[in-house]
């Protein structure tokens, strides 16, 4: 690392390193293993073996809001819980788990989509934002 | 079909209906709803009903944007066009109230109605946007600011260079702080909070470059961009944050060593 590189350099660098790089088109996850995250935006979504108990919901939205950043939406036969819990992770950074019941899609309207497989259980977390209390990102 | 549909949908934002037609409006959905005859007052904008509705001593009404499910409308007078059974009974007057009824707000008695907005500006992928004015204005001289769909205040759209380095670093919401930094500008924003470099990383599995700092109150934060959309943002991560990873692990809550895809 240079020690005098300037954070102006780094602008520069970081522009020039997306310009070879797109993960706006769809992507199908193939088999992950139990543990694996694929992340959407500020969305984590963690491979885990079956669905947690919670609230059945038809919600299918992941992430709260009205706004444009918040729309990742499970398009496809899944069974969606919410009011889980999640190892030790504070209950305002975890959302919904769901179970892909066939080839389900997570769409969201600037990020790329996620197709992720059959008979695969998500749970997902939320970015966190430093604060002084602890929330999840918004945008 | 589909293009004379949007196309259709898209230009009558701001064409103006007749008042007949928005009393016609209001009372077919009240007719099914109420059963009652209410009072209908025009208003040239959504504020402008708020304020004549408390002019007029009105309390606790509903408010209803209507303007909101102008996309829905769309997509069933498609379905109808194409000759999919549709309810006429209730189509009909859904459409029309969409037509005529941008924003209402309302109790069993009485309507109030704003016009259309008379302006709308779009960017290429049809988000609100105008970055030299409102996004969406109204007869009234009321109306709200967008930046690439994303709501945002008078101030960013059209004084950036005012904001100050307490607004943009207090702002709560990433996207707008994303907007806020972007209209300011990135270089005078990183030199006026006196970021110094304290470690890089090359994300081999999101394909970007990203790179902690430290500024001159002690904020520690990550300058990334977003491999999907390109944006770039500053995350802010505890103080005692050290190197790239340690910063993507806080704000994954441990999982980012775990990533196997990312957009």
């Amino acid at each position: 690392m240079s020690a005098t590189k300037t954070l102006s350099q780094c602008m520069t660098e970081m522009r020039e390193a997306l310009e070879s790089f797109d993960a706006s088109k769809p992507e199908r996850i193939g088999s992950p293993s139990l543990g694996d995250v694929v992340r959407q935006g500020d969305l984590y979504l963690i491979a885990i073996e079956s669905l947690p108990n919670g609230k059945k919901t038809n919600e299918r939205q992941l992430v709260p809001g009205t706004t444009q950043g918040s729309r990742h939406v499970v398009e496809g036969d899944a069974t969606i819980v919410n009011e889980v819990q999640f190892k030790d992770i504070p209950a305002v950074l975890v959302g919904p788990a769901f179970k892909c019941n066939g080839e389900t899609t997570i769409s969201h309207p600037e990020h790329g989509d996620k197709i992720l497989p059959a008979d695969t259980v998500w749970q997902c977390v939320y970015q966190q934002a430093y604060a002084d209390e602890i929330r999840r990102v918004q945008d | 079909m589909i293009e004379t549909v949007y196309s259709e949908y898209m230009s009558r934002q701001t064409t103006q209906e007749t008042e007949e037609d928005i009393r016609a409006a209001v009372q077919s959905i009240w007719d099914m709803e109420f059963k009652t005859t209410p009072e209908v007052i025009v208003c040239d904008s959504p504020v402008a009903c708020k304020k004549q509705s408390i002019a007029d001593g009105h309390k606790d009404m509903t408010e209803y944007w209507s303007m909101w499910y102008v996309g829905y409308a769309a997509m069933y007078d498609f379905a109808n066009r194409i000759d999919l059974e549709m309810d006429q009974e209730k189509l009909v007057p859904f459409l029309n109230w969409v037509r005529c009824c941008p924003f209402v707000l309302f109790d069993e008695n009485t309507v109030y109605v704003s016009r259309k907005p008379t302006e709308i500006h779009f960017n290429d992928n049809d988000q609100l946007h105008n970055e030299s004015g409102m996004s969406c204005s109204f007869a009234d001289g009321w109306g709200i600011y967008s930046i690439n769909g994303v709501a945002v205040d008078e101030k960013i759209v059209m004084r950036p260079e005012t904001q100050t380095i307490k607004e943009i670093k207090q702002e709560s919401n990433e996207e707008v702080k994303r907007i806020r930094i972007e209209r300011y500008g990135w270089d005078t924003y990183l030199a006026e909070i006196g970021a110094e470099l304290v470690h890089e990383n090359r994300n081999d599995i999101e394909g970007t470059r990203e790179y902690l700092f430290k500024a001159d109150d002690d904020m520690m934060a990550l300058l990334c961009a977003c491999p999907s959309t390109h944006k770039e943002f500053v995350l802010e991560v505890p103080p005692e944050t050290k190197t790239c990873q340690e910063a993507q692990a806080w704000l994954s809550n441990g999982l980012s060593a775990r990533i196997i895809s990312a957009s």
